[in-house]
């Protein structure tokens, strides 16, 4: 009897398996530029300057509200993107920032820029990670659009057109 | 004999032999759920280093331990179910499936009970451990998240993120007696080694809320580093060690003066986090950097990361007692 209860509830279980929340999702890339690391660092840590080396990005208009710091992003595509400066760090040559909100399919979005020296003198490694969750946060059935593939592969476009944008902007002139 | 009276027997003998000897016994070991390699490191803590990596199912997060029964319980966030590790061999035994979405997990004093967080579904699953299709169901709050139980095993605290509180369960009827306002977006919670008092982490808040278990009141609330998720006591309930997991970094509690600290810099994104008494460290693990941090809790520095797999969270109680 146990064995057929057991058969029977693994028959039934796919019907169910469905039921889960959003896990927290990872993107990590990065780059080497040849160029200094403090060069590469000052063009990270510019909030405002993102248009320069995220081509999607057509202008970045900058904001200081009492101690925040806030920059919306307007794409050549149509949208925008509103995120706030968490952190520039010097000593370790660090930025983290948030996505309020905007376009991208994402929720509770946020980034670390590090920038360090290496591996070879003169190079720069440049390392991209965001956290994030799936647009849509609720149970299943999942929006178009908005489950985990699309959020993890909306932030890799970023990345995978940033860092090579960086690198340009960075070793040029 | 009772076993929980034997075991008392033993681990006294245990600590009065390695006081008089000098001489470390064997170490704990610490079991490290990575969320994105579907595996648990295990780490023996004498050497801090990963001695066994278990496949378990998809993107498991909770941890909790029965150290008599030898046995971890591991949450599989996304195949919805337990898996039950046996830790003299590590090897995965047997798996719990459920319908519902498991992160926390907690193990009560006498073993006989896993109680399992299930926050989507809003319940918490009281499951039979001798008997896993056994099992008894609390509605407790909104997204149920962390548990700790009283050391009589009388009562559950269950951290409920959307509802901003904590609940109380009484563990015989699984009726919540009393629900105690926390601050926004409770997620891990702790208790003191004497039972006496309960620490709530507040993620959007930033801050600890220090709960009276006696009389149900949160004393204080104070405040920590960016977005902490968990939180864990050292043996002597003088310290309170919080991941904050935007700030990359370990707030260090004093609950007596009720104020932070200290600071320590630890791998990216930590969460999980437990103390371990046999060698006075704190184990946090590292989501960002795939590592488990070790911190020196005598001078509060960070000592090593241990690489682990990706993605490493160790939601919960994770370190399983020496075997001697």
């Amino acid at each position: 009897m146990k064995k057929f209860v057991a058969i029977l509830a693994a028959l039934l279980l796919p019907l169910t398996a469905a039921a889960h929340g959003p896990s927290p999702q990872k993107v990590e890339k990065e780059i080497v530029i040849k160029a200094e690391p403090a060069k590469v660092w000052a063009i990270v840590k510019d909030f405002g300057g993102l248009h320069k080396w995220l081509p999607p990005v057509a202008s970045t208009k900058l904001e200081v509200k009492g101690e925040d710091t806030f920059r919306t992003l307007t794409l050549k595509d149509g949208g925008t993107i509103l995120e706030r400066l968490k952190s520039n760090d010097d000593t370790d040559m660090k930025q983290k920032y948030e996505i309020v909100e905007g376009v991208l399919p994402v929720s509770d979005y946020n980034a670390t820029i590090t920038v360090k020296a290496g591996p070879g003198a003169g190079e720069t490694t440049v390392v991209w990670m965001a956290r994030f969750y799936r647009k849509y946060k609720l149970n299943p059935p999942i929006p178009e659009g908005q489950d985990d593939k699309s959020a993890i592969d909306a932030v890799t476009g970023v990345f995978d057109a940033g860092l090579p944008g960086l690198k340009k902007l960075a070793e040029g002139k | 004999m009772s076993s929980a009276f034997v075991s008392l027997i033993e681990s006294t003998i245990a600590a009065a032999l390695l006081a008089v000897s000098g001489v470390a016994c064997a170490q704990p070991f610490a079991y490290i759920t990575n969320q994105g390699s579907d595996s648990v490191s295990v780490i023996d803590l004498a050497i801090d280093k990963v001695i066994s990596t278990i496949p378990v199912g998809k993107g498991p997060v909770g941890v909790a331990i029965a150290d008599n029964a030898q046995k971890a319980y591991i949450s599989n966030v996304e195949s919805n179910s337990i898996s039950i590790i046996d830790t003299e061999q590590n090897k995965v035994i047997d798996e719990i499936k459920l319908s519902g979405s498991p992160v926390g997990l907690v193990v009560s004093p006498d073993e006989n009970t896993l109680y399992v967080a299930d926050w989507f579904d809003d319940q918490v699953l009281a499951i039979d451990t001798h008997h896993p299709q056994t099992r008894r169901i609390a509605e407790v709050g909104k997204a149920p998240a962390g548990m700790v139980v009283s050391r009589d095993g009388s009562r559950l605290f269950v951290a409920n993120r959307d509802s901003n509180d904590v609940a109380v369960v009484d563990t015989a009827s699984l009726l919540v007696v009393s629900h105690i306002q926390v601050g926004t977006h409770p997620f891990g919670v702790a208790i003191s080694p004497d039972g006496h008092s309960l620490y709530a982490v507040n993620v959007y808040a930033n801050s600890v809320n220090v709960i009276d278990v006696a009389s149900g009141q949160s004393t204080a609330t104070i405040r920590v580093g960016d977005h902490p998720y968990c939180a864990t006591v050292s043996a002597d309930g003088k310290r309170v060690y919080v991941s904050n997991t935007q700030g990359d970094s370990v707030t260090v509690i004093d609950p007596t003066t009720r104020r932070a600290i200290a600071t320590i810099p630890v791998d990216s994104i930590p969460e999980g986090i437990t103390y371990s008494a046999s060698n006075n460290r704190i184990y946090v693990a590292s989501w960002g950097d795939d590592t488990v941090s070790v911190i020196d809790a005598s001078s509060n520095q960070r000592l090593a990361s241990i690489p682990t797999g990706k993605q490493s969270r160790a939601f919960g109680q994770f370190i399983a007692a020496a075997r001697h």
